[in-house]
C-alpha cells in the first residue's frame, strides 16, 4: 500500500487526493515515515517540517471535505532547497553563516507552491550558497546518492534530487545557476528542469549569481515537472528581472506531436573526456528521438568551450557582491570577541564561510577589482554575448538541442573535493545554457554501470512547452523514468 | 522493460557494438565521434602568478580574514583557476556588446513600481535575527577610530 | 585667500527625494520614525530580497534634471558600488556609474561681480544608507535603517567654482531650483540635502592642478563655506611651504573649525562597480520626459524676470526673493494683499529673513503668513504702530502667528502719539544724557538718533517717532537756553543701542 504511494507521480497523487481516494494526510504520513527511515542514510534534508506538512495536508482534506476547490498540487508532498526563504522556517543556504537564520518572509516560488496545495516536507541540503556540483560543500553534511550511497547526488540541489529519487518527496524545488538542478537530476535519475531565466521569480531565492540563478523543478516525471512549473512560474512584480509573461501551459502541450521537430546535436558537447557509458546512453536517446519522427542533425556551437571559463568569472564576481551582505550586523553568524568593526567582519566571514565560498568570493573580488575588470569581468560578459548569439543562430535551424547533461555518472564522495577545477568541470555541459538564459531539462536516459545518465534537452527562451513535449515523448517512449534505486531492498523492510 | 511504439528497443544493458554507428545507420544520423580534447586538458593546465600581496589585498577587500596558510593555498588555487579562465583571451571580442542582462527583448525596460507604501516589518521581526541589538537598533562593535566621523583621527 | 594660488572647487550634492516610499521597496520614507520601524527584507538586505524601482523616484529625478537644464538619457542603468560599512545592509549601494540618468545642465547664481554659471556634469539616482548613532553607547554603535533606501539624487557640478563663497552661492541656487520643482525639501539640518566638495589648487597662471582633496561632513551652508575656506588656505600653506598636497578624503570638524584626514590608508578605495544584475537597464521614453517638462512649475529664472521687468525690482532683490519657493510664495501672496512691491520686498528681504535667521527657522516652520505680513504693513500705514513696534510684532507673527491687530493689543504695541503721554519719558532721557544733549546742541544732529532710541526703549517702541522727535528737540532747546555743564559720559556712541 505504502509502496504504491511513494513512487507515484505527483500528478497521479494529486488526482487521487482530489478524488478523495486517499487523504492528503495519509499521503503525508507515508512520506514522512519513509523520510524518517531513509533520511539517516541519504541526509537529503537540513530541516524537516513534519508538523507543517501534516497541517497543510489536513487543510487540503478539510477543503475537499467541504467541497472547496483545491490547487493542482493539493496533497503532493514537496521539498524545497534550503536556499529558498520560508517564512518562520530556518533557511541556511547550506552555510554556517546562516545556520540560525529564520526569514520573516516567504519566497515567491515556495508561496506559489504552497498555494497550489503542495505539502511542505522540509528544506533540502545543498552546496553552501549553491556553489558546488556534489553537495559536499554543504556546511552541515554531504548528501548521498540513492543509487549508490558511496557516491554524490550531484549538486548543488543534491538534497532535492536525492529526496525525489528516493521517493521521500514527490517533487522538489531547486535552483540552477550553472547546472545545479539538471546535473543532480541526471546523477540521481530524475527529471530536472531549469526554466528560462526570468520565468520563475527569484524573490526569496538566496542569491548566488543573480544574472544566472533560476528556480528549477526536480520531479520523477516530465508531467510532474510541468505541473510544478505551471504552479510557480509567471510574472512577479517583486522581481525586476521577472519576464512579463504568465505561467506556460505546458501540461496540455505535453501530449502534442513531436514528429517533425528539428533536433540539433551540437558536436562540441561530445567531449573526449565524456564517460563511455554516458556517450552510449545519450546516443541511444538521440536515436529514440529520431525514431519518434524528429529530424536529427548534427550542428556546431564553436564557442561552447569558452562557456565554463566565462561562467567561472561571472558567477564568482556576482557572488562576491551578493555574499558581502553576510557581515554579522543584521543576521547570521557574528564572531565573538571582535576588537572592532573590521575585526568583526573578517572573523565572522572567516568562521561563517566554507572553503569553496571563500575561493569564489576571492576570485570574484579579483575579477571586479580595479585594473582587472576589463580583462576578466567585461571580457566574460562579451563572451557571453557570443555564446548567446550562437544559440540564437542554432535555434533558427532547430527547435530543440540535445546533449548529455553531465560528462560522467555520479562520482564517489570525496573524489573531486581536493581539486576545485576538476569539480568545476562537472558543470561543463550545463553552463552554456545558463549563460544564455535558456530553458533546459535533464531527463533520465538509462543506466550505465548501475548509475543514471541524463539527457539534456535545450529550447529557445520561453519555449518550455515545446521542450517538455519533447522530453515527455522521450520519457513515454523509453520508460527510463521508472527505473528505481535499490534502496528498498536491504534497508526498507522492518 | 521500456518498449515503445510497438518496436522493441533494447536499451539497458544491451550489448551494443557502437551505439553511434548504429544510430547513424538507423536514423541516417551523423553524430560526432570524439569531440574536442579540451575537457581533459583543461584541468592539467598551468598557473597564473598571483602575488601574495594581491591575495592579501583581495582578502581585505572581501573581509575574509585569511590566515597565512589559507592565503598560501588561495595563491596557488587562484593561480590555477585564473590560468584556466584566461582561455577567454583567445577570443577576439572587439566590438562585441557585453550581455549584462540575458533577458534582452523579453524585458525591454526596467519595470517600475507605483509609489505606494507597503507595511514594513514589525519591530520585533526586523531585529529578530540580529546578533546584537539595543534600544531598537542593531548594535555593532566600535568602528576603528580613524573611521569615526567625530574621532580624533585628525590630530 | 592667498593670491598666490587659485582654487577650483566642485560640489557633489545629495538630495533626498520626497517620495512616499523608498527607492527600491514599499517602506515609508518619512523622517523621524522610531528606529527600525520603516524597514523590510529589501532595505534590510535580507538574503533573497530584490529591489524594485519606485516610478516616482525616476519622475522626480527627471523633473530635477529638467530644472537644471540637463539632458535626460534615453537609457540609463544601475550599478553596484561595493564597500563594507554597518549602515550599508547589502554591503553595496545601488547607484549609477557609467550611464547616469542625466548629464549636462548648469546652475546660475548672482555674485557681487555679476552672474556666474557653473556646469552640471551628471545627475543620478541612488539609495540612501542607514544611520549610525555613536552617542551614549559604550559597547559600540547603534544602527537605524529607517533612512536606508530612501531615494537620493546625486548632482555633480563641474569643477568650476572659483571660491568658497561661489560654492555657497551655487549651493543656494541649486537648492532653490530643486525646491521649486517640489521633489525635495532640501533641509540640510535634517540631512535631506548633503554636500561633499572636491578642492584643488594651482599656482596662479599655471595650467597644472594640484591633488584633489575630498571634503566631507559639512552640515550647513555656513559650514560649507567655512570648511572650504579652511581647506583652501590649508592647501595654500602646504604648497607655499614647498610641500605636496596629498590626494585624500578629509572630514570637516565643525567644533574645531578644521578638516582632518579620514579613513585609514589600509584600504585604498576600490568600489568594484559593476552593472546591477537585479535591475535591467531603464529606458526613458522621450514622451514621458516631455510630459514631465510640461508639468514643471514656474522656475526661479522665470520668476526673477517677472520681478525685475514686471515689478521693477532690482536684480539682487529678485535673486533673494527666489532663493526658496516659500519665500517667493510669501512675497507673491503678500503683494496680492498689499500691492507695493518695494515695501513688501524690503520687509521680506530685511526683517523677515533677519528674524528667521536669528531664530534658526525655515520659513515653512514659522507661523508667518502673507495675511499677517500684509496686515502689519497696513497697521504701519495707518500710524497705529511704529516701525520699531512693527519689528516686535513681526517676531510674534513668526513665532506664534495670529491676527496682527489683536497681537498689537495683546503685546501693548499700539503707537503713542499723545505729547502729554510722552513728555515725561522725554524729560527723563534728556536729563540722564547730558553729554549727548550737549553734542546735539553743539550741532551734531546724529545725537538725536541715540536719544530717540532711548525714548523708544523706554516706551517699548510704542512712541510715535515724529511726535517723540519734536518733543526731544523742544526739550533740548529749553535745556540749551537754561545752560548746562558737561555731564558724565553718555556711555556710547550716538546711534548705538
Amino acid at each position: 500500500m505504502e509502496e504504491g504511494l511513494w513512487y507515484l507521480p505527483a500528478y497521479v497523487l494529486a488526482a487521487r487526493v482530489a478524488r478523495r481516494e486517499v487523504s492528503a494526510a495519509e499521503v503525508a504520513e507515508v512520506h514522512l515515515r519513509r523520510l524518517e527511515r531513509l533520511e539517516p542514510l541519504l541526509q537529503a534534508f537540513i530541516t524537516t517540517t513534519p508538523e507543517a506538512a501534516l497541517e497543510a495536508a489536513r487543510r487540503v482534506d478539510l477543503a475537499l471535505g467541504r467541497g472547496d476547490p483545491v490547487g493542482p498540487l493539493a496533497g503532493v508532498p514537496a521539498a524545497v532547497k534550503d536556499n529558498l526563504c520560508t517564512l518562520g522556517v530556518r533557511t541556511t543556504a547550506g552555510s554556517r553563516i546562516l545556520e540560525r537564520f529564520v526569514p520573516p518572509y516567504e519566497s515567491t516560488a515556495t508561496a506559489r507552491l504552497w498555494r497550489a496545495g503542495a505539502v511542505p516536507l522540509g528544506k533540502t541540503n545543498l552546496d553552501e550558497f549553491a556553489m558546488g556540483s556534489s553537495t559536499e560543500n554543504s556546511a552541515f553534511f554531504p548528501t548521498r546518492n540513492p543509487w549508490d550511497l558511496g557516491r554524490v547526488p550531484g549538486g548543488s540541489s543534491g538534497g532535492s534530487a536525492a529526496a525525489v529519487a528516493a521517493g521521500l518527496a514527490a517533487a522538489a524545488l531547486g535552483s540552477d545557476t550553472g547546472g545545479s538542478v539538471r546535473q543532480p537530476a541526471a546523477l540521481c535519475g530524475v527529471v530536472g528542469l531549469k526554466p528560462t531565466y526570468g520565468l520563475v521569480s527569484r524573490f526569496g531565492l538566496i542569491a548566488f549569481a543573480s544574472s544566472l540563478d533560476q528556480v528549477g523543478v526536480i520531479a520523477r516525471t516530465v508531467r510532474d515537472a510541468a505541473l510544478v512549473l505551471a504552479a510557480i512560474a509567471g510574472h512577479d512584480p517583486l522581481d525586476s528581472t521577472s519576464a512579463p509573461v504568465g505561467p506556460p501551459d505546458c501540461e496540455s502541450a505535453l501530449d502534442g506531436e513531436v514528429e517533425g521537430l528539428r533536433l540539433g546535436v551540437p558536436r562540441e558537447y561530445w567531449l573526449e573526456g565524456l564517460e563511455e557509458g554516458v556517450r552510449r546512453k545519450v546516443a541511444e536517446a538521440i536515436e529514440v528521438l529520431a525514431s519518434l519522427g524528429m529530424k536529427v542533425e548534427e550542428c556546431s556551437l564553436p564557442h561552447t568551450e569558452y562557456a565554463l571559463p566565462a561562467y567561472y568569472i561571472l558567477a564568482p564576481a556576482e557572488a562576491s557582491s551578493n555574499l558581502a551582505r553576510y557581515d554579522g550586523v543584521r543576521y547570521g553568524h557574528r564572531a565573538s570577541g571582535a576588537s572592532d568593526l573590521n575585526d568583526m567582519y573578517c572573523r565572522s566571514r572567516r568562521e561563517g564561510f566554507g572553503a569553496e565560498v571563500k575561493r569564489r568570493v576571492m576570485l570574484g573580488t579579483y575579477a571586479l577589482s580595479s585594473g582587472y575588470y576589463d580583462a576578466y569581468y567585461l571580457k566574460a560578459q562579451k563572451v557571453r554575448t557570443l555564446i548567446r548569439r550562437e544559440f540564437e543562430q542554432a535555434f533558427e535551424r532547430f527547435d530543440v538541442l540535445a546533449t548529455p547533461t553531465s560528462p560522467t555518472t555520479a562520482f564517489p564522495l570525496g573524489e573531486r573535493v581536493a581539486d576545485p577545477l576538476k569539480m568545476y568541470l562537472s558543470d561543463v555541459l550545463t553552463v552554456p545554457v545558463s549563460l544564455a538564459g535558456l530553458p533546459a531539462v535533464s531527463v533520465p536516459c538509462g543506466l550505465s554501470g548501475g548509475l543514471p545518465v541524463g539527457l539534456q534537452l535545450i529550447a529557445p527562451p520561453l519555449a518550455e512547452a515545446r521542450l517538455l513535449r519533447a522530453a515527455s515523448a522521450f520519457e513515454q517512449a523509453t520508460g527510463h523514468h521508472r527505473a528505481r534505486p535499490a534502496l528498498d531492498g536491504g534497508v526498507d523492510r522492518r | 522493460m521500456r518498449s515503445a511504439q510497438g518496436e522493441p528497443r533494447p536499451l539497458l544493458g544491451h550489448p551494443v557494438a557502437d551505439p553511434l554507428v548504429r544510430a547513424r545507420k538507423r536514423a541516417g544520423l551523423r553524430l560526432p565521434g570524439s569531440g574536442p580534447a579540451w575537457y581533459n586538458v583543461a584541468g592539467g593546465g598551468g598557473s597564473v602568478a598571483v602575488s601574495r600581496e594581491t591575495v592579501e589585498h583581495i582578502a581585505v577587500l572581501a573581509r575574509l580574514g585569511l590566515d597565512p596558510a589559507e592565503a598560501g593555498e588561495m595563491e596557488r588555487q587562484l593561480g590555477a583557476i585564473l590560468a584556466y579562465v584566461g582561455k577567454l583571451r583567445e577570443l577576439d571580442t572587439e566590438g562585441v556588446e557585453p550581455t549584462f542582462h540575458v533577458l534582452g527583448r523579453l524585458l525591454p525596460s526596467l519595470p517600475l513600481r507605483p509609489d505606494e507604501p507597503l507595511p514594513p516589518l514589525s519591530p520585533g521581526a526586523a531585529l529578530a535575527n540580529a546578533p546584537a541589538s539595543e534600544r531598537g537598533c542593531f548594535l555593532v562593535p566600535p568602528v576603528i577610530p580613524e573611521e569615526a566621523e567625530k574621532g580624533g583621527g585628525g590630530g | 585667500m592667498t593670491s598666490e594660488f587659485e582654487p577650483v572647487i566642485g560640489l557633489e550634492v545629495h538630495v533626498e527625494l520626497s517620495t512616499r516610499t523608498k527607492a527600491f521597496c514599499g517602506c515609508p520614507a518619512t523622517f523621524g520614525a522610531p528606529p527600525n520601524t520603516q524597514v523590510c527584507p529589501v532595505c534590510l538586505g535580507l538574503p533573497g530580497s530584490l529591489p524594485v524601482l519606485n516610478l516616482k523616484a525616476v519622475e522626480y529625478a527627471i523633473r530635477a534634471a529638467l530644472a537644471l537644464g540637463c539632458q535626460v538619457a534615453r537609457v540609463c542603468k544601475f550599478d553596484r558600488k561595493n564597500y563594507f560599512y554597518p549602515d550599508l545592509p547589502k554591503s553595496y549601494q545601488i547607484s549609477q556609474y557609467d550611464l547616469p540618468l542625466a548629464t549636462g545642465g548648469a546652475v546660475e547664481f548672482l555674485t557681487p561681480g555679476g552672474r556666474k554659471r557653473v556646469g552640471i556634469r551628471r545627475l543620478h539616482l541612488e539609495e540612501d544608507t542607514g544611520k549610525l548613532l555613536h552617542e551614549g553607547v559604550e559597547s559600540g554603535s547603534l544602527v537605524d535603517f529607517n533612512r536606508c533606501g530612501v531615494p537620493l539624487l546625486e548632482i555633480v557640478s563641474e569643477p568650476e567654482l572659483a571660491s568658497p563663497e561661489d560654492a555657497r552661492l551655487y549651493l543656494t541656487a541649486l537648492r532653490s531650483l530643486i525646491q521649486f520643482t517640489g521633489v525635495s525639501d532640501c533641509r540640510m539640518e535634517r540631512g535631506s540635502l548633503r554636500c561633499d566638495a572636491n578642492v584643488s589648487l594651482r599656482p596662479r597662471g599655471s595650467r597644472e592642478w594640484g591633488a584633489l582633496v575630498e571634503v566631507k561632513n559639512m552640515n550647513s551652508f555656513r559650514s560649507v563655506k567655512a570648511a572650504l575656506e579652511f581647506e583652501v588656505s590649508r592647501q595654500a600653506r602646504v604648497l607655499s611651504a614647498g610641500g605636496r598636497v596629498a590626494r585624500e578624503t578629509r572630514h570637516w570638524d565643525e567644533a574645531r573649525g578644521v578638516t582632518f584626514p579620514s579613513r585609514s590608508k589600509e584600504e585604498a578605495h576600490d568600489y568594484r562597480y559593476f552593472p546591477e544584475p537585479d535591475l535591467p537597464p531603464l529606458r526613458i521614453e522621450p514622451e514621458w520626459v516631455e510630459e514631465i517638462r510640461a508639468g514643471l512649475p514656474e522656475l526661479p529664472e522665470a520668476r526673477r524676470r517677472r520681478l525685475v521687468s514686471g515689478l521693477g525690482l532690482p536684480e539682487y532683490n529678485a535673486w533673494v526673493l527666489t532663493s526658496s519657493p516659500a519665500l517667493a510664495r510669501l512675497f507673491d501672496e503678500t503683494l496680492r494683499l498689499y500691492p507695493d512691491p518695494r515695501e513688501v520686498s524690503n520687509w521680506v528681504m530685511g526683517d523677515v529673513l533677519r528674524v528667521l535667521n536669528a531664530r534658526r527657522l525655515e520659513l515653512e516652520e514659522s507661523k508667518l503668513t502673507a495675511e499677517g505680513l500684509a496686515g502689519m504693513l497696513r497697521l504701519i500705514d495707518r500710524g497705529l504702530i511704529s516701525g520699531r513696534a512693527a519689528k516686535a510684532l513681526l517676531e510674534a507673527l513668526v513665532v506664534d502667528g495670529g491676527e496682527p491687530a489683536r497681537l498689537v493689543e495683546e503685546l501693548g504695541l499700539t503707537q503713542v502719539s499723545d505729547p502729554a503721554a510722552l513728555a515725561g519719558v522725554v524729560r527723563e532721557v534728556v536729563a540722564q544724557n547730558p553729554s549727548t544733549v550737549a553734542d546735539y546742541l553743539s550741532g551734531k544732529e546724529k545725537a538725536l538718533t541715540f536719544l530717540m532710541g532711548q525714548v523708544m526703549k523706554r516706551t517699548s517702541g510704542r512712541a510715535n517717532p515724529e511726535v517723540a522727535a519734536r518733543l526731544l528737540r523742544d526739550a533740548m532747546a529749553g535745556e540749551g537756553r537754561a545752560g548746562s555743564g558737561a555731564g558724565p559720559d553718555s556711555g556710547g556712541e550716538a546711534g548705538g543701542r
